[in-house]
């Protein structure tokens, strides 16, 4: 009998199963998504990495649990972020700055973290151009509206998805979603204008210049 | 709405996640509001560059991946393996220990002479009055059982003695001790008392005995079982 790999429902019943190819596959799919949440949250590859090794062996082991009352996305997006939320804290710890979790206590919360970054890798991002500079900027944001973005940016949740996954209403995946976007987009506005300004004093430089030496 | 409230919205008017009335009410601004217009563009923009931040596994991260759940995998195929072949026979084990208990009670219980024996004179208006019970004639019957207590062989004797008339029934009871306890009771029911607790009365200790071992046996099993666990 050959077995039809295709479906996702097949894949999770054959996994459940315990049959090995048909886990594989689910990892395929996902795992792009999940090491990309670790990466954009937690800054590095290494932990990054680390994340999705634990998230999978999560999955394995709690697979059988998996009874399809939710979406399998949901669960395994869910699972993924419980995971990321315990290594942040971990880091977190270690900076001994304060980390609150994902959850929704204060909705006055800063984008942007004002805290001290002298111990985080993110600091290598700050002052180039472009796709280094945006990523700087993410990296700057606070976890909370960090997860929702990359959820939905990256791994092209809907906003239910992310509000079932980090366990958040739906309202404040509208309101973090649209304050970091705005927050984003006016960093790269500034970032914009600095540059042009230079540019042009730049060019003024120049053109000053070759007319001196035509001079 | 005005520019400022529309502003609030773009955000999800762009991920088409807005309730349909205020999806269409934005983009009727919009086709009016060049300024809003440019505002979507840049979230627009920043959309797509954010979807580009997207980075392709490392390499050595996809083995990794299947070696960890190979290993994982091997791990959990052993003890998972053991507990269920062990429990077939657990069960097995646990459900003779069950019979014998209930055999050897049993055995006691229906055995009202010579199981007293431990404490034959206290026990002796009760048993009589059982005996009296069960069958019209054992006055006798409290002598005999004395004398079966103390001695298997002895008894024997003393029930021969008893009743020499009835050999059959002696014959019976003995069959009864090597094979089953249905027998014994047949046995009991025609015969003197006397004589067939002489001929039964290991029966039920050595059921007693057995399941006693069964379930030490069971325990320490589990016990070890246990041990084993914690140490994975």
């Amino acid at each position: 009998m050959t077995k039809d790999y295709s479906a996702e429902q097949t894949l999770i019943r054959l996994a459940q199963a315990g049959d090995g190819e048909a886990f594989t596959r689910l990892v395929e799919r996902y795992n792009r998504q999940i090491y990309n949440i670790g990466l954009r949250m937690l800054g590095n590859p290494e932990d990054a990495a680390d994340m999705t090794q634990d998230v999978w062996l999560k999955i394995y082991r709690y697979l059988a649990n998996f009874r399809g009352d939710s979406a399998f996305s949901t669960w395994l997006y869910r699972i993924a972020v419980n995971c990321c939320r315990d290594y942040l804290r971990l880091s977190y710890r270690t900076r001994e700055l304060p980390f609150s979790g994902f959850g929704e206590e204060d909705e006055s919360e800063a984008v942007f973290e004002i805290a001290d970054r002298s111990a985080g890798p993110e600091e290598l991002y700050l002052h180039r151009e472009g796709r280094d500079e945006l990523l700087g900027w993410v990296a700057q944001l606070s976890p909370q509206f960090r997860i929702v973005l990359v959820l939905r940016e990256i791994c092209g949740l809907s906003y239910q998805e992310i509000a079932a996954a980090v366990e958040i209403s739906l309202g404040t995946v509208k309101s973090r979603l649209a304050r970091a976007r705005a927050a984003l987009v006016e960093k790269i506005t500034a970032s914009r204008e600095q540059s042009a300004a230079a540019d042009s004093h730049m060019d003024s430089e120049d053109e000053r210049g070759r007319s001196d030496g035509l001079r | 709405m005005d520019c400022a409230e529309i502003r609030q919205h773009l955000s999800e008017y762009l991920d088409n996640e807005a309730a349909p009335v205020l999806q269409r009410q934005i983009k009727e601004h919009l086709a009016a509001c060049p300024q809003c217009r440019r505002q979507l563009a840049e979230l627009h923009e920043l959309s797509q560059a954010l979807t580009a931040l997207s980075e392709p596994l490392p390499d050595g991260l996809s083995a990794r991946l299947a070696d960890c759940l190979t290993q994982q995998r091997r791990e959990q195929v052993s003890p998972r393996r053991t507990p269920l072949h062990k429990k077939a026979l657990f069960k097995v084990a646990s459900i003779a220990a069950c019979l014998l208990l209930c055999l050897g009670a049993a055995g006691l219980a229906f055995e009202p002479g010579q199981d007293g024996a431990p404490t034959p004179d206290n026990s002796l208006p009760e048993l009589a009055a059982l005996d009296a019970d069960s069958n019209g004639e054992k006055q006798l019957a409290p002598e005999n059982k004395d004398i079966g207590l103390y001695g298997g062989s002895e008894s024997a004797d003393a029930s021969i003695g008893a009743a020499p008339s009835d050999s059959d029934a002696a014959n019976v009871a003995e069959d009864s001790e090597g094979t089953t306890f249905g027998e014994a009771d047949a046995a009991d029911t025609e015969d003197e008392p006397g004589e067939n607790s002489a001929a039964r009365s290991p029966v039920p200790f050595i059921l007693l005995a057995a399941a006693c071992l069964l379930v030490i046996f069971l325990l320490v099993w589990l016990l070890l079982q246990r041990k084993k666990d914690s140490k994975i």
